[in-house]
């Protein structure tokens, strides 16, 4: 339900238009922001007409359904000015994590016919300081004036749990205190209290268990069969009394949940119509990396999202915000990264920028990436490969940065604030005791992923075959399997200590039941028929470089010092920056497309092979920011990149439908 | 079938088009008397699973250990030989092919109904067993099926839904007596009359546009 509610308000802004005309939605996202999206809609409309995803049958189908739109009414017709920008945002307010979804009107009137069709709001349209406030649901409230809607989807993030509550009668927070569901849920827990006092204690059999235990002949003294009716009654309603406590208090969380959720919406609301704001605009991390003329772009406070992230895993969604560090501190210095996105006529290209205005981490950064690829490891990209992925950092510098992160992450955690100093002499030690530089020796930063090919290979199995008299006998029959081969290189200024790993499972081999074996300066693990897609995985460690491939190629290539003629374009990707990429979509779709049986994936991969291109990716310290260039080739019929993607899906829904109808046909 | 899949515990291991074959054999004497086996093949998903093996869950079901699928291999062969009548339970599973079986002697069809019966409630807690799977009566042997998979398919994932594209399920079925019809039209008639063979695509059968009953008649 909650992700049908955010993909309506994506699908919203996905279907989006425009530059800075009328009104510029930007000065309505807060500079508290941690992620925004902006849709251009001069741009967008441009490359996709609205009219255009207006003709798509999987538009039609799905979208206008979701949407609650009858099939003869055009998006056009739906009160939202896609031609002008719309602008999406998370912000952490109130306690609650807001998804807001700012968008411009043309026609209020068919805006308020599209939102009486996707909810059934409970509540009536309220009148407030300059725009009308809904609540739609219990986390979704939409804003309005006559040129701007706004749709905030919140989440309370603050939920207690009812254990804690339960052992520590004291922790209610003082959010709770205040509100009224709390005095509620007291009275009512009272009123439970009170009446399971009145229910007479069940018998206490303890005593006699305890004194027949320490007694070796007498026996306790048997429970009636009316005594044990009376107590398993009285069990039966201590059961209902802890499951009613239970169930109140999960309502008393649902209230202040909603409570909380409403009045962040309507924080949002006011402060965005009246333009009571810092607006993200005159942030330095925003201005410096987002593009204006970008078709569209993604921004986001790198950090603050990684550590909601690791928050989220690390103490699970109900203490999202506990320990989260508050909403005073000094974010300026952390990394601001962003994506702007460029939909041409053959390619749709992606370039990001990670910006710190501190010019220590943004150091630290410029250190990290303060590496080159070894010529040696570009060699083991082959002409005509599937792909790779090539990466060179700086470890040492990379083990700074993580001190650094570690101190920042920890002096803004709520309750470790008051002990910054001794984290830091902590952290600082830890330094001391961590060797950096003997890390940075065993594993120095350059690594590289080779997708030499996909080959098919025969594999043996048993199927039965019968005889006239069908008599089962079990028969070897072979099939071809897709094969990976593939190489993962990577240097290393411990040689000695990577041949000692390298050698170990030599020892265990026999004990442990597999077969590796040392050969000629390399090791061969080798798997039985059908134990892996691949039938022998080769180690070797020379000339710094620890090498771990499927190919015998590659390792008789180490062995000689040689290596592949990497085409130019490649090896020059490589070299000359930190992080490459590529992988050539025909050749794998066409491999994989061999291993396809059913007819409808047949055509989609056929589809995919026609239309999709290579995809590159290359990222570099540039300007004093990392910066990435990503782009998605594309071939066939299509005006541009945009409309491909939406071509693609059209057509791959086509295959479907198809698909489903043939089936239905045949089997009715 | 959902019972043969959950009784190998393998079907959840095959993801992708992944290919099985079921294998039914019955061997009736005159006297009711008989040999019942059972085999699941996956051999020819072979590479896929001892890939799938090394994961903890594939499409939201958790990939049981070596170990685990012997140990209710096991169960269910003790299970089997609890049951009055049944004598002879053997069963075995080849991780190198994929091939697990179970096979058993029986004193007479209603024995070997208890013996399905005793797995069926074992593996389906709190479900009502069929009562008859087979029957044998006055010179007719019938195997009965009153399980419908369509709606349980229905439930399924598109991706569990993938398991039963490629997969099969063969009955073959053996006589002392001759056989002189069988009600099923896919069924085959072996030259010598003492054996009928049907074998389906599992789909068909989940679809119900193709069924496992069938009914053959016998003569002395």
């Amino acid at each position: 339900m909650q992700m049908k509610k955010f993909i309506r308000c994506l699908i919203l802004a996905c279907l989006t238009g425009t530059a800075l005309h009328a009104q510029n939605q930007l000065n309505r996202v807060p500079s508290s922001a941690v992620m925004v999206v902006k849709y251009s809609g001069e741009n967008f409309s441009k490359a996709l007409p609205v009219k255009k995803l207006d003709s798509y049958g999987f538009i039609k189908d799905n979208v206008f359904k979701l949407l609650h739109i009858d099939t003869l009414t055009s998006l056009q017709n739906i009160g939202i000015n896609f031609e002008q920008d719309i602008y999406q945002y998370v912000t952490n307010e109130d306690t609650c994590i807001n998804f807001v979804t700012l968008l411009p009107l043309k026609n209020e009137a068919q805006f308020l016919k599209l939102v009486k069709a996707n909810y059934s709001a409970r509540k009536n349209t309220i009148k407030k300081n300059g725009f009308s406030f809904l609540p739609v649901s219990d986390d979704t409230y939409i804003g309005w004036n006559k040129t701007t809607a706004i749709i905030v989807n919140a989440s309370y993030q603050n939920r207690r749990n009812y254990w804690d509550n339960y052992y520590n009668s004291n922790s209610a927070d003082s959010t709770i205190a205040v509100l009224d569901s709390t005095v509620a849920y007291d009275t009512a827990v009272a009123v439970i209290d009170s009446l399971a006092a009145i229910i007479p204690q069940a018998v206490d059999t303890t005593v006699a268990e305890s004194d027949s235990a320490s007694m070796e002949i007498e026996l306790a003294p048997m429970q009636s069969e009316e005594e044990k009716l009376k107590e398993e009654e009285q069990e039966r309603i201590r059961d209902s009394i802890s499951n009613m406590k239970w169930e109140l208090w999960q309502q008393q969380q649902e209230m202040i949940a909603r409570k909380q959720q409403e009045a962040a919406a309507e924080s949002i609301m006011s402060n965005a119509f009246a333009q009571k704001i810092r607006s993200i605009k005159d942030n330095e991390g925003y201005k410096k990396v987002i593009d204006p003329a970008a078709h569209a772009s993604i921004w986001i406070n790198t950090e603050t999202l990684m550590e909601q992230y690791w928050s989220y895993f690390s103490r699970g969604a109900y203490n999202l915000l506990r320990n989260y560090r508050p909403s005073d501190t000094d974010t300026s210095g952390d990394f601001n990264s962003a994506v702007n996105m460029y939909f041409e006529k053959d390619k749709l290209r992606m370039e990001s920028k990670s910006y710190s205005a501190n010019s220590k981490m943004a150091s630290l950064a410029a250190g990290v990436m303060n590496s080159r690829q070894s010529n040696s490891l570009a060699g083991y990209v082959n002409p005509d490969n599937i792909g790779y992925f090539s990466m060179s950092i700086n470890s040492e510098a990379m083990a700074q940065y993580y001190y650094m992160y570690l101190k920042k992450y920890m002096a803004s955690t709520l309750h470790m604030r008051e002990y910054t100093e001794i984290v830091d002499v902590y952290i600082d030690l830890l330094e001391i005791i961590i060797d950096e530089k003997a890390i940075a020796d065993l594993l120095p930063g350059n690594y590289i992923f080779v997708m030499h090919d996909m080959k098919p290979q025969i594999m043996n199995y048993t199927d039965y075959e019968y005889d006239d008299e069908f008599n089962r006998k079990e028969v070897k029959k072979t099939k071809k399997e897709l094969s990976p081969s593939f190489t993962f290189a990577l240097e290393t200024r411990k040689e000695d200590f990577m041949k000692k790993v390298a050698s170990l499972p030599l020892k265990y081999a026999e004990k442990d039941g597999y077969n590796y074996k040392e050969k000629d300066g390399y090791y061969e693990l080798a798997f039985k028929e059908g134990e892996m897609p691949f039938s022998s995985l080769y180690f070797i460690v020379k000339d710094g470089k620890v090498v771990i491939t499927t190919s015998k190629e590659v390792i008789d290539m180490t062995k000689n010092n040689t290596g592949f003629a990497t085409d130019e374009k490649s090896k020059n990707s490589i070299l000359s920056n930190n992080y490459s990429l590529s992988i050539n979509s025909k050749k794998l779709v066409d491999k994989i497309a061999t291993q396809v049986s059913t007819d409808v994936n047949k055509q989609i991969t056929d589809y995919l092979s026609k239309n999709l291109g290579d995809l590159n990716m290359e990222s570099r310290l540039k300007d004093g920011m990392i910066q990435s260039t990503t782009t998605l080739n594309i071939s066939g019929n299509h005006s541009n990149s945009l409309e491909f993607f939406f071509n693609m899906m059209d057509a791959i829904n086509r295959i479907m439908e198809q698909d489903r109808y043939e089936k239905e046909k045949k089997l009715y | 079938m959902k019972l043969v899949a959950r009784l190998f515990l393998l079907s959840c291991l095959v993801s992708l088009s992944g290919c099985f074959e079921i294998v039914e054999q019955v061997f009736l004497k005159t006297d009711g008397s008989g040999d019942f086996q059972l085999v699941l093949n996956l051999s020819k998903s072979k590479t896929r699973l001892n890939s799938i093996m090394k994961m903890k869950t594939i499409n939201g079901h958790d990939v049981p250990s070596k170990e685990e699928i012997k140990s209710r291999l096991t169960d269910i062969e003790k299970t089997v030989a609890k049951t009055p009548g049944i004598s002879n339970v053997k069963t075995s599973v080849d991780f190198d092919n994929f091939i697990a079986s179970i096979s058993c002697n029986f004193k007479n069809v209603g024995r070997l109904n208890d013996a399905v019966k005793g797995i069926y409630t074992k593996e389906n807690a709190g479900k009502k067993a069929p009562d008859k799977f087979y029957d044998y009566n006055t010179g007719v042997f019938e195997r009965i099926n009153k399980y419908a998979f369509k709606e349980d398919y229905k439930k399924l994932s598109n991706a569990d839904k993938e398991i039963f594209a490629t997969a099969n399920y063969t009955a073959v079925f053996k006589f002392e007596s001759t056989v002189s019809a069988a009600s099923n039209k896919e069924t085959k008639i072996a030259p010598s009359k003492k054996a009928v063979m049907l074998k389906l695509n599992a789909l068909d059968v989940i679809h119900e546009k193709k069924s496992i009953e069938n009914k053959i008649n016998l003569t002395n």
